[in-house]
């Protein structure tokens, strides 16, 4: 049984050190809801994750004023999938 | 007030016609079947009000696509049962009223005289209301940014995933997602669907004229 550890990041660090594009898009309800987001901060790395996220990063809605948590599956430095937790406001 | 009557070929609309015949407050002033004459009433006659038969939604549609702007001219449908799907499509398609075939006289010209005003009873339909559409919304053209956006449309409106567009467009997915949205933003739409929607119906009409 594979089991997931967590590091924090580097405060120092870039968010384009890890991925091209700061600004990704979190797909719900079906594939039907489109909602934007830029990360402000890449805060953990996910190592071994069974899920496959291997990022977590503090996020902030491109069109609508909310901010929040996002896991992040990173690949070839392109978000391929997130799941996001808004804080509540 | 001048009302005209856009009708189905298997003539939905005739007990209508026969009742506001002999209403007097009620000009008809032209019965047609087909765009082409639908066109050259909205041009050449004082229309207040355009009453659809529920068949002729898309023609409607297509008619206001190919004259390239949208008239003054209120619309409602008159069906004999109006169901729900048949709501949400007319209010999609900017119609202001939905009516009961069984709505008597002095109800429907009521009717009529509001969406005249400019009161959209349409509007308060619970269903309506509960999905947050907005009136219209599938009666313009799609706007894009530029030539990736207008591939993306493309690709979305032949039904293929994000994956799928992905990878025929040689776009990363992370960009193609993030373009999809900034295009649901752009159209003032909700989903994704309704923006594969409005752009399979976009159609360019050419001008036989």
């Amino acid at each position: 049984m594979s089991t997931s550890r967590t590091v924090v990041l580097s405060e120092s660090l870039e968010t384009s050190d890890f991925v091209e594009y700061d600004v990704f898009t979190d797909v719900t309800k079906d594939g039907e809801i489109y909602t934007s987001y830029r990360i402000v901060r890449m805060t953990h790395a996910i190592i071994d994750d069974p899920d496959g996220w291997n990022y977590v990063a503090n996020v902030v809605g491109i069109h609508e004023a909310v901010i929040g948590v996002a896991y992040l599956k990173v690949e070839d430095r392109m978000i391929n999938d997130s799941l996001i937790t808004l804080s509540p406001t | 007030m001048n009302v005209l009557l856009c009708d189905s070929t298997t003539g939905s609309l005739s007990p209508l016609t026969q009742i506001l015949d002999t209403t007097p407050e009620i000009q008809i002033v032209d019965v047609v079947r087909n765009g082409r004459d639908m066109a050259i009433a909205l041009k050449s006659k004082d229309v207040h009000l355009s009453v659809l038969a529920p068949e002729v939604l898309d023609l409607d549609l297509v008619v206001e696509k190919s004259r390239g702007f949208r008239p003054q001219v209120k619309k409602v449908v008159v069906a004999s049962s109006p169901s729900v799907p048949l709501v949400i499509k007319a209010h999609q398609f900017g119609v202001n009223d939905v009516i009961s075939l069984d709505t008597d006289t002095a109800s429907l010209v009521e009717r009529f005289k509001m969406t005249i005003d400019g009161k959209s009873e349409i509007e308060n339909h619970p269903v309506i209301q509960a999905l947050h559409f907005k009136n219209g919304q599938f009666n313009k053209t799609v706007r894009h940014n530029d030539e990736d956006d207008l591939m993306i449309l493309q690709l979305l409106s032949l039904g293929m995933t994000d994956q799928e567009i992905a990878l025929v467009s040689q776009i990363p997915l992370q960009l193609v997602r993030n373009r999809i949205a900034d295009l649901i933003v752009m159209n003032d739409l909700v989903n994704r669907t309704q923006l594969a929607v409005l752009q399979a119906t976009n159609l360019v009409i050419p001008d036989f004229a």
